[in-house]
């Protein structure tokens, strides 16, 4: 490039500094801290003693810890149950409020409407409808003779409740991204298949399926990365209990580091999960690159 | 093989008419060409005949049967797209047997219906290609295939040409009339182009805002014009036209402009009458928009 001489160069970087500096002390950093911290023995309960080099000590605390385990297995249990609800009633919806009728742009927006909200204020909403004694949903399902279910109170109930607000939360999400894709798709070829007198369902799945893929693959793994962070729907209603029925990743993280500050401990669990993501995101960019080749 | 007849077919968006009334018959293998000006209704027309659009009035016969409100898989038709409307994620091979799939053949009678018009439009070493990978006249060739493997009684083809350079759409069109004495099948065109009606039509329905304006073999609408609009439509350069003067002389009425005079034509004699101080021209003959049946 010859015209970026060096001189512009040296004005870029001048520009391009204090972007780098807020980047640097609020990531870079932090993240830093955190890996030096992983190593260590740190521990708030207990200020004054030295924060000793103990090596890999809080990585095998955390991988062979049971809780940690337990953590990550409801945390891929609720990935996988909001997941699938969240793409089946969402590419559904999608098929839905893309039919040219009236009052389908109404509509769409109206279903946007749980996606624009903030997780904390989605999880009071569910926990006014899930409360014991006092919430909606015991209230309705008694007068129709049912009795009230413990929703957040029971190591039973406490995941359903949880997924279900996910799904109600998240389900827009995929609606909206399928719906976009499913607009750009150019309606002739549906055109030839009803000429051609192909069925529905075949249409939808060797026509509009398909086409669709790639989108569902991105829309996936955006979804899978944010499931994995799950934390602030789960903190209103649940706390990650009763016991610890539905303690993700992110709340073991929480609960290491700031109910019972091992701050060591919890920083090796927040690497872990990083590796965890990481090798998600890998995975979709190859899976993309797969999907970009096959077209 | 069908015949086609549609009888006063009307069709409007809302309010907002877009076809007036069209009469045409086609007959069995017949090639019959739309052509018309840009937005005067020929896509329209086709589509109605394919079933992709609602009638809004008259009727549409295919084989002698009346298909207004058959869906369009059960009216024995296929059609070509001017962009060809090929599923994009699918080879060319898959593209016909998803065509197929409705008829519910075995697995040899598929093959067997793909190997007889692969062979017939070169498409064999293409098979495997998906339409990324093709040029835009092989696309073409294959939106043919795909039409042609399903046996269909009526092709309808829109504007199937426009997206082809000039030297590929003289060989396609070469090839589509080649086809048509093959197949036997009777075909319904639309295009506006105009080299492309009189090459390929057995017979040319002209088109201009929703009615016809002359049905006819492409050496009749281009010797015999009806009105003044097909006169300068067809033909390139167009018909030269002159205004004039309608005069009586002693050998019976002639017609003059400034350049030159000639004799009125026969069937004008005894028809032109002079209004003192009127106007005396002939009025350029016009069809009634609507004719009726
Ligand atoms: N879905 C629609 N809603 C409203 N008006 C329409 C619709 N489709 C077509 N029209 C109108 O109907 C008229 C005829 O359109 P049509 O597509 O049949 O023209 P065409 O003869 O095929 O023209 P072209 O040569 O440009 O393809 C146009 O005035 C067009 O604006
Ligand atoms: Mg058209």
């Amino acid at each position: 490039m010859g015209y970026v001489n060096r001189r512009n160069r040296t004005i870029a970087g001048v520009f391009l500094l204090p972007t780098v500096a807020v980047l640097f002390l609020t990531t870079i950093y932090p993240m830093l801290y955190a890996l030096y911290l992983s190593f260590r023995n740190y521990d708030l309960a207990k200020p004054f003693i030295p924060r000793i080099f103990v090596g890999f000590a809080n990585f095998q605390e955390v991988l062979t810890s049971g809780p940690f385990m337990h953590s990550m297995l409801i945390t891929f249990k609720l990935m996988a149950v909001t997941l699938t609800f969240q793409f089946v009633i969402g590419v559904g919806l999608a098929l839905l409020v893309t039919q040219r009728l009236p009052g389908m742009a109404a509509i769409r927006t109206l279903l946007l409407i749980p996606m624009m909200i903030s997780p904390v204020i989605v999880g009071l909403v569910w926990l006014f409808i899930y409360f014991p004694e006092l919430g909606y949903l015991n209230y309705f399902i008694s007068l129709i003779g049912i009795n009230p279910v413990p929703w957040i109170t029971s190591t039973q109930w406490a995941l359903t409740a949880i997924a279900i607000a996910d799904i109600w939360q998240w389900t827009p999400f995929v609606m909206m991204g399928t719906a976009a894709a499913l607009q750009s798709l150019s309606p002739e070829p549906y055109e030839a298949a009803l000429i051609d007198g192909n069925s529905r369902i075949d249409v939808f799945l060797y026509v509009t399926l398909p086409q669709l893929k790639p989108v569902l693959i991105s829309l996936l793994f955006l979804r899978a990365i944010d499931a994995f962070k799950i934390y602030d729907i789960i903190f209103v209603l649940t706390k990650g209990g009763p016991g610890d029925a539905t303690e993700t990743i992110a709340l073991y993280i929480y609960r290491q580091s700031f109910t019972f500050w091992r701050m060591g401990v919890g920083a090796a669990a927040s690497f872990v999960s990083l590796i965890i993501i990481s090798v998600l995101i890998t995975l979709f960019f190859k899976s993309m690159q797969k999907s970009a080749v096959a077209r | 093989m069908a015949s086609v007849s549609l009888s006063n077919v009307v069709k409007a968006f809302g309010a907002f008419k877009v076809v007036h009334g069209v009469d045409l018959d086609i007959a069995d293998g017949e090639f019959v060409v739309l052509l018309g000006p840009s937005g005067c209704g020929k896509t329209t027309t086709l589509r109605m005949v394919a079933g992709l659009e609602d009638v809004s009035g008259g009727e549409i016969c295919i084989a002698g049967e009346a298909i207004n409100d058959r869906p369009p898989k059960d009216r024995k038709i296929a059609m070509v797209f001017q962009n060809y409307a090929l599923y994009p994620h699918m080879t060319v091979r898959q593209n016909m047997e998803f065509a197929l799939k409705p008829q519910k053949l075995s697995k040899a009678e598929v093959d067997a219906k793909i190997a007889g018009v692969a062979g017939m439009l070169g498409l064999d070493a293409l098979l495997q290609r998906k339409p990324a990978q093709l040029s835009g006249g092989q696309r073409q060739r294959v939106a043919m295939g795909r039409a042609m493997v399903r046996t269909p009684e009526v092709f309808l083809f829109d504007e199937p040409l426009s997206n082809l350079d000039l030297k590929l759409r003289t060989q396609v069109r070469m090839e589509i009339a080649k086809l048509h004495k093959q197949l036997g099948t009777t075909v319904i065109y639309v295009t506006h182009d105009q080299v492309e009606a009189m090459t390929l039509a057995d017979k040319i329905v002209i088109m201009k805002d929703g009615y016809i304006e002359q049905i006819g073999s492409p050496e009749e609408v281009f010797a015999h014009p009806k009105n003044l609009f097909v006169a300068t439509f067809i033909g390139s350069p167009s018909m030269n036209l002159f205004r004039m003067t309608v005069e009586r002389s002693e050998k019976g009425p002639v017609l003059s402009s400034a350049a030159f005079t000639i004799a009125a034509p026969a069937d004008m004699n005894g028809k032109v009458h002079t209004r003192p101080g009127g106007d005396t021209r002939h009025p350029p003959q016009r069809r009634p928009p609507c004719p009726g049946r």
